[in-house]
């Protein structure tokens, strides 16, 4: 037997109206929802800070993690990640306070719990076997190590500078000196991560870490990173995008890899705190090569537009050519910038797949883990700049 | 009176809905509570069968219920509005 009402105007007319007022949800309450809390964190609010602090510092202290916790199915990556756990929750801890002074009471002891945790053995295990070399031992030495020592000396810096405290001057002290004196007249002007392996984005963290030094300790390194910044812009800036070259090879600097997503947004982070223009320039091409959003979540792309790429650890998994890790790192340099709407839509897509809950004062993304939430809190702590002095703001 | 099924958008919508919300909220205590991405991440492929179903169900009910839920009773809403306009019309 026919339907008679099947298609007649009244239900035309009711799935069209339907269908317009799904894709309309669509669009409007997801987004809603998911970045209600956005406000509160580019403002920089207390509370919001204090809990999700407390929830890493469940995640990464209460438990004794170690690279076996980590299943990426590489002995290297698995200490990459035990280590980038303390680093990133040892930089949110910082953070704070540069935010919050009145807290420092409360995040000192952390913060140099993750620094101490940094300097264990087993947490610096990583580097030290494909070094064959201990990279706390060789400070006279010709090794390099800057993926374990740039990280380290950046988060020596800002725990020196927040803190005011000398619990690890010497040791600062030392990396820097040691950087200072590979970086000199060298051809490059990037040091070596790993044996015959060179990442700008490791680099500008071990640059951002002497300019840390030098703001903190008075020392004139100002030539040094005059050069280096201009060999950055010139060799491992792409000319066409204006975003950081992902890998480059040890002898002559040149590009092995493509300017990527993951590695510009991770490396003006630290470089901001020696060359803030060329940091913000950094930024402004990811805006406009990478920065993208979906059904108004933001994203960024690991690859720029009409290009496209492998998945890597450096990338973590890409959906719609937007990278996870690049998504998850931009949110500081838009926090930094002040560029409120797209902190709120990469925010929002932070909350919808992270899933945060609270409980007991505390905060923690729930699909996080201990990596997850120590990126996001160092992330959504980021110091803000004034862009007209090139300051942090207090 | 004609007897609603259980699949009519109607009701199923609507009961569906405040299923998932129940069932979002009660696996995100229960995750939450017993610590369990914590557990996975610790333990790795030794954890429990039961927090990695958990976990993967908590991601599912969740997208359906922040992405499918708003479309739909959108949907049934204005269809409802555009029915009630044609019968008043």
């Amino acid at each position: 037997m026919k339907h008679p009402h099947r298609f007649s105007r009244k239900h035309m007319l009711q799935i069209s109206a339907g269908m317009l007022a799904s894709v309309v949800a669509l669009y409007t309450i997801p987004f809603a929802w998911c970045s209600r809390g956005a406000a509160r964190w580019l403002d920089g609010d207390r509370e919001v800070q204090i809990k999700l602090a407390r929830g890493v510092e469940r995640l990464v202290f209460d438990q004794q993690l170690s690279s076996k916790d980590f299943r990426t199915g590489f002995d290297l990556y698995d200490g990459e990640w035990l280590f980038g756990s303390y680093l990133m929750a040892g930089i949110g801890f910082t953070q704070v306070v540069m935010e919050h002074p009145d807290l420092k009471d409360e995040m000192e002891p952390l913060a140099r719990k993750a620094i101490e945790k940094l300097l264990r053995d087993d947490v610096r295990a990583f580097d030290q076997q494909l070094w064959r070399a201990d990279p706390l031992a060789s400070f006279a030495g010709d090794n390099h190590h800057a993926a374990y020592l740039g990280y380290l000396n950046l988060l020596l810096g800002l725990y020196r500078k927040t803190f005011g405290e000398a619990h690890f001057d010497d040791l600062h002290n030392q990396i820097t000196a040691k950087f200072v004196r590979h970086l000199s007249g060298n051809p490059l002007g990037l040091l070596e991560s790993y044996p015959g392996e060179v990442y700008p984005v490791d680099n500008c963290f071990v640059i951002g870490s002497i300019g840390l030094h030098q703001s903190v300790t008075g020392t004139d390194h100002q030539e040094l990173l005059a050069q280096l910044s201009v060999q950055i812009r010139d060799k491992y800036v792409d000319a066409d995008t204006g975003l950081l070259i992902q890998a480059v090879d040890p002898y002559y600097g040149r590009p092995i890899d493509v300017a990527r997503g993951s590695g510009t947004v991770l490396g003006l982070i630290a470089l901001h705190y020696a060359d803030p223009v060329l940091a913000h320039d950094l930024y402004l091409a990811m805006k406009s090569h990478l920065a993208s959003h979906l059904f108004r979540f933001g994203g960024v792309r690991e690859y720029p537009f009409g290009q496209s790429g492998r998945m890597d650890i450096d990338s973590g998994p890409i959906v719609f050519g937007f990278g996870l890790s690049s998504t998850g790192f931009a949110i500081a340099g838009a926090r930094r910038y002040d560029d409120r709407a797209f902190f709120r839509g990469l925010f929002a897509t932070a909350h919808l797949c992270g899933a945060p809950v609270g409980w007991g004062g505390r905060r923690a993304y729930i699909s996080g883990g201990p990596l997850g939430n120590a990126i996001l809190f160092a992330m959504l702590t980021s110091p803000r700049v004034n862009l007209s002095e090139w300051e942090i703001l207090p | 009176m004609r007897q609603q099924r259980w699949w009519n958008p109607k009701l199923g919508v609507i009961s569906g809905s405040l299923i998932l919300l129940v069932l979002h909220t009660g696996l995100q205590f229960v995750l939450a509570r017993y610590d369990i991405v914590s557990s996975i991440f610790s333990a790795g492929p030794h954890v429990p069968r039961w927090m990695f179903v958990l976990t993967v169900l908590f991601v599912a009910v969740r997208l359906a219920l922040l992405l499918l839920v708003p479309m739909l009773l959108a949907y049934c809403v204005a269809r409802r509005i555009v029915g009630v306009w044609f019968v008043r019309r």
